[in-house]
């Protein structure tokens, strides 16, 4: 059984290094023939000779950051409902609600947001389409609320109960309690929800793709329409498999890839700077 | 039976006190007045209602699910006489009035000298200068000074049992509580941190209503200036200092009873 676990984990860390290896290798030949500063260029013209990824990754970084901005807010109100500032018997009901949100596809909360939000943001707003970098970030962010709150109520599981007879005897309010003493002992859960969560949605393709409208161009406005790194992927492998289009394909990759390691390693020295400072396991 | 003690002014009067849990009737018909004389010392086999007794005094019983329970509770709160359920006294002021101390330490996850800083914050809004004061004159009144003094900032996780319990009774008397409700303080503490414990509440009785339950006689003959014995939910027997001081005659007194 060990030995089975043991190659287990060589085979997994070995695909993780193969991966890495193959997205570097492909996209050598980017900087071989002198294209890699046109890979970080503004525009995104195959047919021209221009193939900026820069468009690509703001679009992301804005789509990531604006439903993380949404959600994070949102996730945390709900913890701190479900930990007690609302009533006790609401408590199971929400929770089993967000586990239940895990279980639904992406592809679900895509199809709803064209169907309902989009045409509600075309006819309320006078910008463009509705397939926008708003409406993607609105429905990416009930995508990660799931994470972000079951990160934050999982530590906060383990402190709360510990907590809430002392505090209650000391005279100490609830609303005291949760944000005072709760929240600031509960930080690598907070730190981790909104990594993870930011994670999540960097690596989201399918919400991106359906809602935010494609166009490759640095979004300046929430009504704009954008193109996510997955989302370009996605849409280029299905119309082309050569030349240098092709390419420019695996650095996006590679940039996908790192910055989902990156994600990783924070929460790892994360945990392990926490767990020095407060003595745990 | 109703047994009073009225050698000094009473500091609790309890009328027809009854509390269940999910329909279990855990205290029932509790008529007491209770008299100060030194540190009230409860005892009684186990599920006999102490703990629940020593919680209807600070309304803690309402923390659990399935509570329900009535009756009349009035204590020497600043002065005279409240009724802990009157609507102009906020819960959260009764709790600070009436400290507890539990079974098991319960220091909050934050440093030694947050533990008594931060309750006193939320709970009394004393500016910084005003609680630095309080929590020396806290932690030397419970003989914790010397020895953290020098390491206020650490965890306070890192205290021996011992000191933890001293630390959260500390915490406690920062709050300058009128009642000190402690629910068998030493259990989960050796001999040695036990007997600092009890030497300290025998310090604290002049200065505070002590009301604690305890499981060894040995400890409620040296702290005790009353013995409260209860037994199925009700109040068997209030014991004046005369008749435990013998520990045959309380032993005994106590197998009549059991």
């Amino acid at each position: 059984m060990e030995a089975f676990l043991q190659y287990a984990t060589v085979f997994s860390a070995l695909i993780v290094l193969i991966l890495f290896g193959f997205l570097t290798y492909f996209t050598l030949p980017l900087f071989a023939e002198g294209q890699f500063a046109e890979l970080f260029s503004l525009h995104w013209r195959p047919f021209h000779g221009e193939f900026g990824i820069l468009p690509m990754i703001s679009g992301t970084l804005a789509l990531a950051i604006s439903a993380l901005l949404i959600a994070y807010p949102l996730g945390l109100g709900i913890c701190l409902f479900v930990h007690g500032l609302g009533p006790r018997w609401l408590a199971r009901p929400t929770l089993l609600l967000v586990h239940g949100m895990t279980g639904i596809p992406t592809v679900v909360y895509g199809f709803v947001a064209v169907f309902l939000l989009v045409p509600l943001l075309r006819n309320n707003f006078s910008h463009g389409s509705g397939f926008s970098l708003l409406a993607a970030a609105l429905t990416l962010s009930i995508l990660i609320l799931p994470t972000i709150i079951l990160l934050i109520n999982s530590q906060l599981e383990h402190i709360v109960p510990k907590l809430r007879l002392t505090t209650t005897a000391l005279g100490i309010s609830r609303i005291h309690e949760l944000t005072r003493i709760s929240l600031p002992a509960a930080s690598y859960g907070l730190l981790s929800a909104a990594i993870l969560g930011f994670g999540r949605a960097v690596g989201d393709t399918l919400i991106a793709l359906m809602v935010a409208g494609n166009a490759a161009q640095i979004p300046e406005f929430a009504f704009d329409s954008i193109r996510t790194l997955t989302a370009h992927i996605a849409l280029v492998v299905a119309t082309d498999s050569q030349s240098t289009t092709y390419h420019s394909l695996f650095a996006c990759g590679l940039i996908l890839f790192l910055t989902t390691a990156s994600v990783n390693l924070l929460l790892h020295r994360i945990k392990h700077r926490t767990c020095r400072e407060t003595d745990c396991e | 039976m109703e047994p009073t003690l009225m050698r000094h002014k009473p500091f609790c009067d309890i009328k027809n006190l009854h509390v269940s849990f999910h329909g279990r009737t855990v205290l029932q018909k509790v008529n007491l007045t209770l008299s100060d004389s030194g540190i009230l010392v409860l005892v009684g086999s186990s599920g006999s209602g102490k703990t629940t007794f020593l919680r209807s005094l600070n309304r803690l019983n309402e923390h659990y699910s399935g509570y329900s329970g009535g009756g009349k509770i009035e204590l020497k709160l600043s002065g005279s006489m409240q009724d802990i359920h009157c609507p102009d006294l906020e819960v959260t002021e009764l709790r600070r009035q009436v400290g507890m101390v539990f079974q098991t330490p319960n220091v909050l996850p934050v440093s030694i000298a947050q533990n008594i800083n931060l309750p006193l914050k939320l709970v009394t809004g004393l500016d910084k200068a005003e609680r630095e004061g309080r929590l020396i004159e806290v932690l030397q009144e419970v003989h914790l000074w010397d020895e953290v003094k020098d390491r206020l900032k650490e965890n306070s996780a890192r205290l021996s049992g011992g000191q933890q319990q001293r630390l959260c009774l500390a915490r406690v008397l920062a709050l300058k509580p009128k009642v000190l409700l402690l629910d068998e303080p030493t259990a989960s503490l050796d001999f040695k941190a036990s007997h600092k414990i009890e030497d300290l509440l025998i310090e604290l009785q002049d200065r505070y209503q002590i009301i604690a339950v305890s499981h060894s006689l040995r400890q409620a003959r040296k702290i005790a200036g009353q013995i409260l014995v209860m037994k199925e939910g009700q109040i068997e027997h209030l014991l004046k200092k005369d008749q435990f001081e013998n520990p045959e005659m309380l032993q005994k007194l106590l197998e009549d009873i059991f």
